[in-house]
């Protein structure tokens, strides 16, 4: 398994020498049983359910709020695909074009299979998009029908959902955030069908992915 | 063993002066100046690190076993496939029973399962700024050169052979020492967004981004790099963590 199949090249070219002590273990964990202890208000555990796949980020519990001022799961999108990047709202280069790259795969799917995909976009920045600027920015983007999901979230659940996603950021010292540009596909069972990398890119695998 | 039994053989242990238990009591760190070894970011040469405290040990099985009892969804039979590469303990002999030395540092846990562990502590990772400010700051206040911290920090990558580190001034162990350790904000951005780094523009030059070119800066480097390689689902055998607090 992995989800981050891209591989930072250049990282790897100097350090590759130092992994090579590194003993890697192999899979002899037995997965089964679950539980779930320990709510805690900044950080959420991570949720269990037998009966979601492994590699389902359904297993991830944290509750998001969206531009809507609704609560959300990502185990609430059971059953729906879902089309998922980050964001932030005082982002004027890249985010803007992430929004228009999720619009345009969105509309590159049939009618039907609009009928079953949430557009979902978290934002890095927690201490400036709340539901309200969440909700202005998606009215400025004509992103406010139902697909559309702004959300904001906890620092250590943003941090979890980069991760999961293989998104790298980091807070600037100008107060913004420096990121990887990442759109991921999620099916129906909530894993990662489809990941790219980059901005403005055609969007035909994304759509098919999803066939 | 009963939880109870094994707590009254540790505190007998540590009368006994060969467990140090009590050394895992978090230490205060003095704010300071921490001046980037590493340019993550065209503006940012220094940067002003509050006080905080730190686990004066990498968290160890016992710690962890512990974590385990009372998180029952931690437990290597039972956490999520999602959180952990596959080795997640693999070594213990069952879900509460750790492999080897109880004292030494826990391996084979995922950041997902690091983070947790601290969140149950009431803290967090240290994030790469913190951990690296201490390592910073133990070779200042105990009075290590460069040519020595170099040396260590080769032979830990090479040997991955307990640390040469002697603190005496802040009472902290690891950190160069018998583990690599998570931190909250370890994967590096060195490029942002679609150019390929801020350095110029030529792929895999990462080395012009260290403030100096000397040994020492070199050695900081790859510990950047080796750290920001693993995935957060990674379970290595030399992989450990601590907590910090406010």
């Amino acid at each position: 398994m992995n989800r981050f199949t891209k591989a930072w090249h250049w990282l790897a070219a100097l350090g590759l020498w130092a992994l090579a002590g590194l003993a890697f273990a192999g899979d002899h964990a037995n997965h089964g049983g679950h539980d779930h202890h320990g709510h805690h208000d900044h950080h959420t555990p991570l949720g269990m359910a037998s009966d979601i796949p492994e590699g389902s980020l359904h297993q991830f519990d944290a509750t998001w709020q969206t531009h809507r001022g609704e609560t959300l799961r990502l185990s609430d999108l059971a059953g729906q695909s879902v089309i998922v990047t980050m964001m932030y709202a005082s982002c004027t280069t890249a985010c803007p074009v992430l929004v228009e790259d999720v619009r345009r795969i969105h509309q590159g799917l049939s009618a039907e299979q609009r009928e079953n995909v949430t557009l979902l976009l978290v934002s890095f920045d927690t201490e400036n998009d709340t539901v309200e600027v969440l909700n202005e920015y998606a009215h400025n983007f004509r992103a406010t029908e139902t697909p559309w999901h702004f959300a904001t979230g906890s620092v250590a659940d943003v941090r979890t959902l980069a991760a999961l996603l293989g998104i790298r950021y980091r807070k600037n010292p100008s107060g913004g955030y420096d990121h990887s540009n990442v759109i991921a596909l999620l099916n129906a069972d909530g894993e990662v069908i489809h990941r790219r990398e980059g901005l403005n890119q055609p969007v035909t695998e994304a759509v098919n992915s999803l066939h | 063993m009963s939880g109870w039994c094994k707590q009254w053989l540790w505190g007998g242990l540590l009368l006994a002066g060969t467990v140090t238990a009590l050394a895992a009591e978090p230490v205060v760190v003095p704010e300071g100046n921490f001046e980037h070894p590493v340019l993550l970011d065209r503006e940012r040469r220094t940067e002003w690190v509050a006080s905080f405290r730190v686990d004066a040990r990498p968290v160890n099985r016992e710690d962890y076993a512990a974590f385990v009892e009372a998180h029952p969804h931690w437990r290597r039979s039972a956490v999520a496939g999602l959180f952990h590469d596959g080795g997640y303990l693999r070594g213990w002999s069952s879900d509460v029973t750790p492999d080897g030395a109880p004292e030494a540092p826990v391996v084979q846990v995922s950041w997902y399962a690091a983070r947790a562990y601290c969140e149950a502590q009431g803290g967090t990772l240290p994030s790469l700024v913190q951990w690296e400010y201490l390592v910073d700051l133990r070779r200042r206040l105990n009075g290590l050169s460069d040519e020595d911290y170099a040396n260590a920090v080769f032979a830990w990558y090479g040997e991955q052979r307990p640390a040469a580190f002697e603190d005496r001034a802040l009472g902290l162990s690891g950190f160069i020492g018998p583990v690599n350790e998570w931190l909250e904000d370890y994967q590096l951005l060195l490029a942002n967004g679609d150019r390929v780094d801020f350095g110029g523009g030529s792929c895999g030059d990462t080395g012009r981004l260290i403030l100096r070119y000397d040994s020492a800066h070199y050695a900081t480097l790859l510990r950047y790099q080796m750290r920001s390689n693993h995935a957060p689902e990674t379970t290595a055998s030399n992989l450990g963590f601590r907590c910090v607090y406010p």
